[in-house]
């Protein structure tokens, strides 16, 4: 499940962009955790876009989900430094998610991983396709494009201590036209460590299609959960049908 | 009153949370004096053991620690918390542990399956689902403390009771109410009914 924020609210928009106001986090963050939500990933949409102004991510909300959520939930944007991560962690995140600041400069990851483990580093990586088979990075939530190669970058974060990858392939973002099943796969067999795929989620069968044959650990949603066209026990259902096996909600 | 030691990784703050949510007092702990003369000891888990046997041996927590663990108290390790009780770990060969437990810790084989081993996973006779994030596994020179495994690749040891000493390689305050449930139990020293 995956929560983009914006001054403490939860917004969604299409490709990172027209954001809609789609309700308070907290009662959000607790509606998907009862419908039985694995992790929640809260992504500060405005501390990425507003880096420029070395803003990082504010706190008071976090501490706030963290009062009343008991299950993992990470936190993303505008992490540049292992102070930046410790602050969040310290506020209740379980996990953190680096992007721009990772492209800038891998090694944030290691310094990250080196004391608080490798499990709770996250690279965010928002990919676009620059060929039907390849796709570059890009920076600030997918409003600068990088000459940098996903494939090769996932490996560098990798060897930096990434311990997950939250591939977001900016192409599929919001169209729910189904997640993007060959480019999960490249980067999820190119690499060691667990794949959550994300962006383009519109059905159940997206879902099963991404973690089968794409073979993400997790996948992600966002709209189709805030919308209703679907709940987590929708997908669960549907997945354990499937034989892919999931936490009973 | 619960003693929750403070190693300076970030993130204990989830195990507080979880101790002040099943409505138990408290005691944060970052040098020897803040340790209460009774009462259980919990040591969360997150970070690298290397980072986290240096703080704690820096402030003297380590050695309360052991005096503590030999006392016979009550100690719940929770992830990190539990392979810190062992004194090696292949996650960082030039650093000793608490030496509490015997065995050691060593990298997950996960026969190919990515790592760190991060999700939900069932565990015990009940198959209850509970949250793992980690890369390395404990094993213990007495097989008999193994009370309950998961699988992840390899199946490895889920729990640990040995003496008065509880171990969690999930982390029962981030698996929801079944979790806390778990976390409740052990602290009260009861049956974990996992």
């Amino acid at each position: 499940m995956c929560l983009d924020v914006a001054k403490g609210r939860v917004v969604k928009g299409t490709q990172f962009k027209d954001l809609k106001d789609q309700g308070d986090l907290v009662d959000l963050a607790l509606r998907y955790a009862d419908q039985g939500a694995d992790e929640i990933a809260f992504l500060d949409i405005e501390a990425s876009a507003e880096a420029a102004q070395e803003r990082s991510t504010r706190l008071d909300w976090v501490e706030r989900v963290a009062r009343h959520l008991f299950v993992p939930f990470s936190v993303g944007g505008g992490v540049r430094s292992w102070s930046d991560a410790l602050r969040l962690l310290d506020s209740g995140a379980d996990r953190i998610s680096v992007g721009s600041a990772a492209v800038a400069r891998p090694e944030v990851l290691g310094e990250i991983a080196s004391r608080a483990g490798a499990q709770a580093v996250i690279l965010s990586l928002d990919a676009r396709h620059s060929g039907p088979d390849r796709c570059i990075v890009t920076r600030r939530g997918g409003r600068e494009d990088t000459t940098i190669d996903a494939l090769d970058f996932a490996r560098t974060a990798v060897a930096h201590d990434a311990g997950e990858i939250l591939l977001n392939v900016i192409d599929s973002d919001g169209t729910r036209a189904g997640f993007d099943i060959p480019y999960t796969r490249t980067i999820a067999e190119g690499v060691s460590v667990p794949v959550i795929a994300s962006g383009g989620a519109g059905r159940v069968e997206d879902f099963l299609a991404v973690l089968k044959e794409g073979k993400a650990a997790a996948a992600l949603g966002a709209g189709v959960f805030h919308d209703g066209t679907l709940t987590v026990g929708n997908v669960k259902t549907f997945l354990t049908k499937h034989g892919v096996p999931v936490r009973p909600c | 009153m619960v003693a929750v030691i403070d190693y300076g990784a970030g993130n204990l703050g989830n195990a507080q949370r979880a101790v002040d949510e099943l409505g138990f007092r408290k005691q944060m702990v970052r040098t020897p004096g803040d340790l209460p003369a009774d009462g259980p000891i919990l040591l969360p888990g997150v970070g690298n053991y290397g980072a986290a046997v240096k703080t704690l041996e820096a402030s003297g927590v380590a050695d309360a620690l052991r005096t503590a663990a030999a006392a016979g108290r009550q100690m719940i390790g929770v992830c990190l918390g539990l392979q810190l009780m062992f004194r090696t770990s292949e996650e960082a060969v030039n650093f000793l542990g608490l030496g509490i437990l015997e065995g050691r810790v060593r990298r997950l084989d996960s026969r190919g399956r990515p790592l760190p081993h991060l999700g939900w996973c069932p565990v015990g006779k009940n198959r209850t689902p509970m949250y793992f994030a980690h890369s390395y596994v404990v094993e213990p020179t007495d097989r008999s403390s193994i009370t309950a495994t998961a699988e992840w690749g390899e199946t490895f040891p889920a729990v640990i009771r040995w003496g008065a000493i509880t171990g969690f390689q999930f982390h029962p305050e981030r698996s929801g109410d079944p979790g806390l449930e778990v976390l409740a139990h052990a602290i009260r020293g009861e049956d974990l009914r996992l």
